[in-house]
């Protein structure tokens, strides 16, 4: 039986709302959930509540902008972590937060990083060039992504406060641990914009199964869709970054984990990607809190560990397909 | 229904169209033919307004075509492309209908047209390349335009396909308006086109009815063959010979 977008998305939903219950439960301390004292009321509400709504919005956010980076671009292994997009924003988010530009909780974080999104997704497209091909994109975005990694290794080293490098893998595999509700308000302007700039380039995204070429002639001023949709992806890595670091290859995953389940069709990749990202990284985190005994394991690496060996897969199939 | 004017598009040696004025009516087939590199994808282009640097101007019904918005000029233009490629692996039924303009009975009504029907569930990827650009000319007709235009519609499909899609590019230029295409074969082009459309270097050295254009003097000229023609009521055919061998 085949299913639709939507009985999909149901179905997705609802695994997403058990595996949220799930993580709300785990955590440092054990809870008695039918009768909170004061304390574990304060856990709830100031951690662990925060915590799975940073998840969402940080799951949806890397699900979207994989998926419009992959629909976009026209290529499979597009991902704002590994095409060094992330690390970009990251890079300007560090500068503010350890050199004092900015006070530690700003909405100018989120806006001046943005920036570094921007600069990101510029470089990435001058380097590559138009109408790249997918390896070519990786390789453009893994040396943006190298050297954006090591310019903020760099600036933690060289920071004022002396315990900024100690923070070090905590911006580079990006985690969801010790955040509060400042996070969820520094992560949600920018998605909040960001989902119906794409929504009105929905059309535009899918018509990109065809050429660019094709596409102007469907009605679409190509350069301008392109430039909004460059936005969006910026937009909503740079919210993902300022609030929980660089976790890459959500956005990679989320997309193929769409595409094997039999929903080929952009459309479905678009709107399934963020759902599927949610379900992806509460899995990873909730995993990431279970195996961690003092200090807690940076979700990014399990994602890494996770979404790497997809990408090789990824990279040999499309060396086969071009032998 | 279409006038270019004094069309140019630089190119890296040597101009890629140059002096191209031409005034075509609506309801014919167009065959443009030409050698490699002679400008026909060019001025295909040109003409689809895919070309940013081509000047000139075009009027189509009266507009300054190269002008409208993307918009404007989508209600009027459909485009097949020399090479498509589908990037995803969607269904044939959702490939014609990408941009979802119509109703799901005038899909079924089109893709019948195109005889698409018993394939429209199966994926890009499990279609021969003939069928796959079958439904790429459907995807591209869907809106009915009253432009079409082609880029070597039948390169690389046998011979089956080659007649399918030549007829139905005929029918709609019948029933919707002008189709211009570029084709190879020239006894295909011969045999289907109204008129065609002969470019060498940029230029267009003649249009006109296809005997008038298929000339002794143009083959040699353009194409550097000589041909031996033979015409039945049903069609066209030829055995060309390159003038070299000739000589020989």
């Amino acid at each position: 039986m085949k299913l639709s977008q939507r009985q999909c998305f149901i179905i997705l939903f609802a695994i997403v709302i058990l595996l949220s219950a799930l993580q709300l439960t785990v955590g440092g301390s054990s809870i008695n959930w039918w009768m909170p004292n004061a304390l574990e009321k304060d856990i709830i509400w100031d951690i662990r509540v925060p915590r799975t709504l940073l998840t969402w919005l940080i799951a949806s956010a890397l699900g979207l902008a994989g998926a419009v980076m992959q629909l976009l671009l026209r290529n499979p292994l597009a991902e704002p972590g590994i095409t060094g997009v992330s690390g970009c924003a990251a890079l300007v988010t560090i500068a503010c937060l350890y050199f004092g530009w900015l006070p530690a909780f700003s909405f100018g974080l989120p806006a001046l990083a943005l920036v570094g999104g921007l600069l990101g997704v510029s470089l990435l497209m001058v380097l590559a060039g138009r109408r790249a091909s997918p390896t070519r994109v990786i390789l453009a975005g893994v040396a943006i992504a190298t050297m954006s990694s090591a310019a903020m290794g760099l600036l933690l080293y060289l920071a004022p406060n002396p315990f900024a490098f100690q923070e070090w893998a905590f911006w580079h595999m990006g985690s969801l641990a010790n955040k509060s509700w400042h996070s969820v308000m520094l992560a949600l302007p920018g998605i909040v914009l960001a989902f119906p700039i794409v929504w009105l380039g929905r059309r535009f995204l899918y018509a990109l199964t065809l050429s660019e070429e094709t596409v102007a002639t469907m009605g679409f001023n190509v350069a301008r869709y392109r430039n909004w949709m460059l936005l969006a992806v910026a937009l909503l890595t740079t919210a993902s970054v300022v609030a929980v670091g660089v976790i890459g290859f959500v956005g990679l995953l989320a997309p193929h984990a769409v595409r094997l389940l039999g929903f080929n069709h952009p459309k479905y990749v678009l709107w399934l990607s963020p759902v599927t990202a949610i379900l992806l990284l509460i899995s990873f985190d909730t995993l990431a809190q279970l195996m961690s005994t003092a200090r807690e394991l940076p979700v990014g690496i399990l994602a890494a560990l996770v979404g790497a060996p997809l990408l090789i897969v990824l990279l040999v199939r499309e060396r086969n397909s071009h032998a | 229904m279409l006038e270019l004017d004094d069309l140019y598009l630089a190119g890296i040696s040597r101009p890629r169209l140059q002096h191209i004025n031409l005034k075509l009516t609506s309801n014919q087939l167009i065959g443009v033919i030409g050698a490699n590199g002679a400008g026909k994808s060019s001025l295909l282009r040109g003409i689809a307004a895919v070309e940013p640097q081509l000047k000139g101007h075009i009027r189509f019904k009266h507009q300054d075509w190269l002008r409208l918005s993307h918009r404007q000029r989508q209600k009027y233009l459909g485009y097949l492309p020399q090479t498509e490629a589908p990037e995803w692996d969607i269904r044939i039924d959702e490939l014609v209908n990408l941009s979802a303009q119509v109703t799901h009975s005038q899909l079924m009504k089109h893709l019948e047209k195109y005889a698409l029907l018993t394939l429209k569930e199966r994926r890009v990827s499990q279609v021969s390349g003939g069928e796959r650009q079958r439904a790429l000319l459907a995807r591209a007709t869907l809106s009915e335009p009253q432009l079409l235009i082609c880029d070597e519609p039948v390169s690389g499909l046998d011979v089956a396909h080659q007649l399918t899609i030549m007829q139905q590019l005929h029918n709609h230029a019948r029933t919707h308006g002008l189709v211009l295409a570029a084709i190879h074969d020239l006894a295909l082009a011969a045999r289907f086109c109204d008129s065609l459309l002969l470019m060498h270097n940029g230029e267009l050295v003649q249009s006109g009815e296809p005997f008038e254009v298929l000339t002794e003097k143009n083959l040699a000229h353009c194409f550097g063959v000589q041909a031996e023609w033979f015409c039945k009521d049903n069609g066209v055919g030829w055995i060309p010979t390159p003038l070299q061998a000739v000589k020989d």
